[in-house]
């Protein structure tokens, strides 16, 4: 809009008309009692951050004078998704019980912009219903602090649209901004997921295989800085190209890009959940909620969407814990009931079907984890919840269940969980929720899973050890946590929803005060890493749901920096290794990158680092320096220990042991898993019991048992010492040991170390 | 439409301490045309006087502006906005027309009302050292554009 008027035309008017304009709704809006902004993005039109209005709607139109923030209505328009209005006639308006049909005005209109020389600034709401009389006068106190100030003025107008000479005036619609916002936030959650996480649901922009060459390269430069931040000599620095700046540049830029992200997810939640908590949301709820009880759940199911996935964020986190809080907030009575529903709730509930279970368990997360819910109130209320889904038929039992025997004498986890017999599928209104009641129910089953394991966490009276292992246990061995994620995963059309759940939980698991007092007693970033391992571990195999631990909160930094201290360590042992001059000369930032060359600890040559497996190579070469093993033995033959250049987390060590005796049928040969956290080893046979001695040491006690697929009774080792030596048992013919590492990273084939076979010792 | 009355020049001063000049008329401006269908009714003299938009005339390029004559400077008067047969509204009540103006009453600043965030992790970002430098291929990804989104609003 151009403006050619003089202030002397201005001056001597009554009062100045607007051009005619068209009615469209704003999409996103940050609300701010400072002054609410409608927003899209840098570099795009705004005309994308406008819809039209797609279905009867009543707009009110307030105005005020400049820097006032009490406004009075102007005018109250009925439209039609054609674009048609009709105005309630203006003496009408707040005439409770004489509110006349609204009288046709077209489709375009014009207002005053200006009366007696007073610039008028105006704000518009939409709903979705026609407003009681109570809900104008809210109105009037609290338009301006969610409705963006729109002026009618020419010149550069911000506040307004224009298109193809047409004018076009936003109005804010409660709802439409509700779910605009919430789309806005899922997308920039899934974002954070989808970048740091290869997954099969991945984006168009972030394949699989883009994400996995990323996340290799920045493992492999976390590992290179760790080795130079441990090089005293700067030997191996001198070997890359420009030192050590471009693998350093790297790493800060890749944490900066996943943190633009973050920041990115939680500045929309913010604006999601200030949205929730508006003025526009309480009175477009009370609209609804006064209008016929039909209509009801066209407020309710909007809403019950625009929860879902709150959980991911702080604030979001936040605002769920308010409503909770407030009893008298409706979410008491459609959402989260405690006693039995009216028929009034049953409708809302069944018309709503499995979108009010998606917010129930958005509700759930927060009342589990964070307000501690019993599990029979959760219980009850989904029980509640279903029936009228259900027909009446109550589908849901409950059972408690042993998650982890943690320790091995009487000490376990019990959890509750949900069974829900029938999956089938119920009503939904939104095709990115998940079509499955049995996806919702597993999602709390991993809820009581974790609060379990937080439980014992925060009880003073288990050790640090008894901590580990409830940890390891969580999500370890045959864990329901594990069965109810998988299952998650399968029922849920949205892997990044699943994944964005999980990283919920454990930013929220890792961010609780108790447990970081539990921890205070070790080292929080230790204790972090050791529960990122376990986890790990267990779903590396089946879903890259290790790298939901990559995500910021934390803690892809507390497993590599746990790594970086443990190379720290190896690299001052084994410091002047030419191994690793080569290796750092030939990586994609040394001074010759895949030149000719090979190397045993390579599996491949060097002229081979380069392409797609650039990375996979380069890592298997890495690691089998790295993580070099020795076998040896302690007082006996059957005490092996293995001592390991540095254990990666999420790895594995593979044990065999056999000894050969003058009587044949005394030989016998054990075999078995170790899998290896910071501080544990935990085997997978009884009869070989696994520990720890430093960083770099795994032990192993091997249990002659006499019993077939173990050894005899019989002891290797005499009682005699010599020179410190338990001398070999007469009998004993022959005894050796070998092991081999097993190494998994996200998105990365498993390596083993060695490559080429068996670390092998023959003790006798 | 009532015949413009014959009038004395007077001199008034508003509310604001301002002078005006009456007795010519009183003026509604309109950006461009208006809508074709509207009238004004200014309601306070012998007669009301109704004005529609072919009773504009050309002010500037853009603008039209309605002239009602014969405003008698010691009568109050009202502006009524009538969109169609029944809908009216009101723009001001009852005023002196030495009142009516308020010159050098400054418009809202409206230049930056929308925000426009940034969509996409820069193509430089700082290093260790603060330096911004250029990121890795490897690194470069586009995030989701908001407004781009398809978002649900099903009609229920």
């Amino acid at each position: 809009m151009v403006s050619h008027l003089t202030q002397k035309d201005y001056d001597s008017a009554a009062a100045v008309f607007s051009r005619s304009f068209r009615f469209v709704e704003w999409k996103l809006i940050i609300a701010s009692a400072s002054g609410s902004l409608p927003f899209g993005d840098k570099n795009e039109s705004p005309l994308k951050a406008i819809k039209n209005i797609d279905r009867e709607k009543w707009i009110y139109v307030f105005a005020h004078a400049n820097g006032e923030t009490y406004a009075e209505v102007k005018e109250e328009i009925q439209i039609s998704a054609e674009g048609k209005m009709a105005a309630t006639p203006f003496e009408l308006i707040e005439k409770d019980g004489k509110r006349s049909n609204p009288v046709s005005i077209g489709t375009s209109l014009c207002l005053p912009r200006r009366i007696k020389g007073f610039p008028q600034v105006y704000r518009f709401f939409a709903c979705r219903v026609r407003l009681p009389i109570a809900q104008i006068k809210e109105l009037k106190k609290s338009i301006a602090t969610f409705a963006p100030a729109t002026s009618l003025e020419p010149g550069i107008n911000t506040s307004v649209v224009e298109k193809q000479g047409e004018l076009l005036v936003p109005v804010v619609d409660a709802v439409t901004v509700m779910l605009h916002l919430h789309a806005a936030y899922v997308a920039a959650a899934s974002d954070v997921i989808d970048y740091t996480v290869a997954h099969d649901d991945a984006s168009k922009e972030n394949p699989r295989k883009k994400v996995e060459r990323r996340r290799k390269k920045q493992l492999l430069a976390s590992i290179l800085s760790g080795i130079m931040d441990s090089d005293p000599s700067n030997t191996v620095v001198q070997k890359l190209k420009d030192r050590q700046g471009p693998v350093e540049q790297f790493l800060t830029h890749y944490e900066a890009a996943v943190q633009w992200r973050v920041d990115r997810r939680d500045r929309l939640a913010t604006f999601l959940s200030t949205w929730h908590a508006s003025a526009a949301m309480k009175v477009t709820e009370a609209a609804f909620a006064g209008s016929p009880k039909a209509e009801w759940v066209r407020f309710l199911i909007p809403w019950c969407q625009a929860i879902t996935r709150l959980g991911e964020s702080p604030s979001g986190r936040a605002y769920l814990e308010k409503i909770i809080d407030d009893s008298g907030h409706f979410v008491h009575r459609y959402v989260w009931p405690q006693a039995k529903l009216s028929d009034d709730q049953v409708q809302s509930v069944r018309k709503a079907g499995m979108t009010v279970l998606e917010a129930w368990k958005a509700i759930a997360e927060v009342k589990i984890l964070i307000k501690r819910g019993a599990a029979a109130e959760i219980f009850l209320s989904l029980q509640l919840l279903l029936q009228p889904l259900k027909g009446g038929a109550a589908t849901l039992s409950e059972q408690a269940i042993l998650i982890h025997r943690y320790n091995r004498v009487n000490s376990a986890i019990r959890a509750a969980k949900f069974i829900v017999p029938d999956s089938s599928d119920t009503i939904h209104h939104f095709a990115s929720s998940p079509r499955k009641l049995g996806a919702i129910v597993e999602s709390v089953n991993l809820l009581f899973a974790v609060a379990a394991t937080m439980d014992v966490m925060k009880n003073e009276n288990a050790s640090r050890r008894d901590k580990e292992l409830a940890i390891i246990g969580l999500i370890g061995s045959s864990l329901d946590a594990a069965s109810a994620l998988a299952s998650l995963s399968r029922n849920a059309d949205k892997l990044a929803g699943v994944l964005g759940f999980v990283s919920g939980i454990v930013d929220l698991y890792l961010g609780v005060t108790a447990m970081n007092k539990a921890f205070s007693d070790g080292d929080q970033d230790l204790a972090n890493g050791n529960f990122l391992t376990s986890v790990g571990a267990t779903f590396a195999a089946s879903a890259p749901l290790m790298a939901l631990f990559a995500l910021p909160g934390g803690a892809i930094v507390g497993v590599i920096g746990l790594g970086v201290m443990a190379i720290g360590f190896f690299y001052k042992v084994f410091s002047g290794d030419s191994a690793m001059e080569r290796f750092f000369e030939h990586c994609t930032w040394g001074l010759t990158p895949a030149q000719a060359g090979a190397a045993d600890w390579s599996p491949t040559r060097f002229e081979e680092w380069k392409g797609d497996k650039e990375f996979d190579r380069q890592l298997e070469a890495l690691l089998n320096i790295l993580c070099r093993i020795e076998v040896g033995y302690g007082d006996s033959y059957r005490h092996l220990r293995y001592t390991i250049g540095w254990i990666p987390p999420n790895s594995k060590l593979v044990v065999v042991y056999e000894e050969g005796w003058v009587n044949g049928a005394d030989s016998g040969k054990v075999t078995g898993e170790v899998t290896l956290s910071e501080k544990t080893a935990v085997s997978n046979k009884p009869t070989l019991i696994g520990g720890r001695d430093g960083q770099n040491v795994v032990t192993l006690e091997v249990i002659g048992t006499g019993q077939p697929n173990s050894l005899t009774k019989k002891k290797p080792n005499a009682t005699l010492h010599v020179h410190g030596m338990k001398l070999p048992n007469p009998e004993l013919r022959r005894s050796a040991a070998s092991g081999k590492l097993v190494i998994m990273f996200e998105g990365a084939p498993e390596v083993s170390v060695p490559h080429n076979g068996w670390a092998k010792e023959t003790f006798f | 439409m009532s015949a413009p009355k014959k009038l004395k020049r007077t001199v008034a001063t508003g509310t604001s301490g301002n002078t005006i000049k009456q007795g010519l008329a009183l003026t509604i401006v309109l950006d461009q045309a208006g809508e074709g269908d509207d009238t004004f009714e200014l309601v306070g003299g012998s007669e009301p006087i109704v004005l529609g938009a072919k009773d504009a005339k050309e002010l500037v390029e853009g603008a039209k502006v309605l002239r009602f004559q014969g405003i008698n400077a010691n009568k109050q008067y009202k502006l009524i906005h009538h969109r169609s047969k029944g809908a009216t509204r009101v723009v001001f009540l009852d005023t002196r027309p030495q009142d009516m103006t308020n010159a050098g009453k400054n418009a809202i600043g409206s230049k930056n009302t929308f925000a426009a965030l940034p969509s996409r992790v820069p193509a430089k970002l700082p290093d260790k050292y603060y330096s911004e430098q250029a990121v890795d291929a490897d690194l470069v990804a586009k995030s989701p554009v908001l407004l781009d989104l398809a978002v649900e609003d099903p009609l229920l």
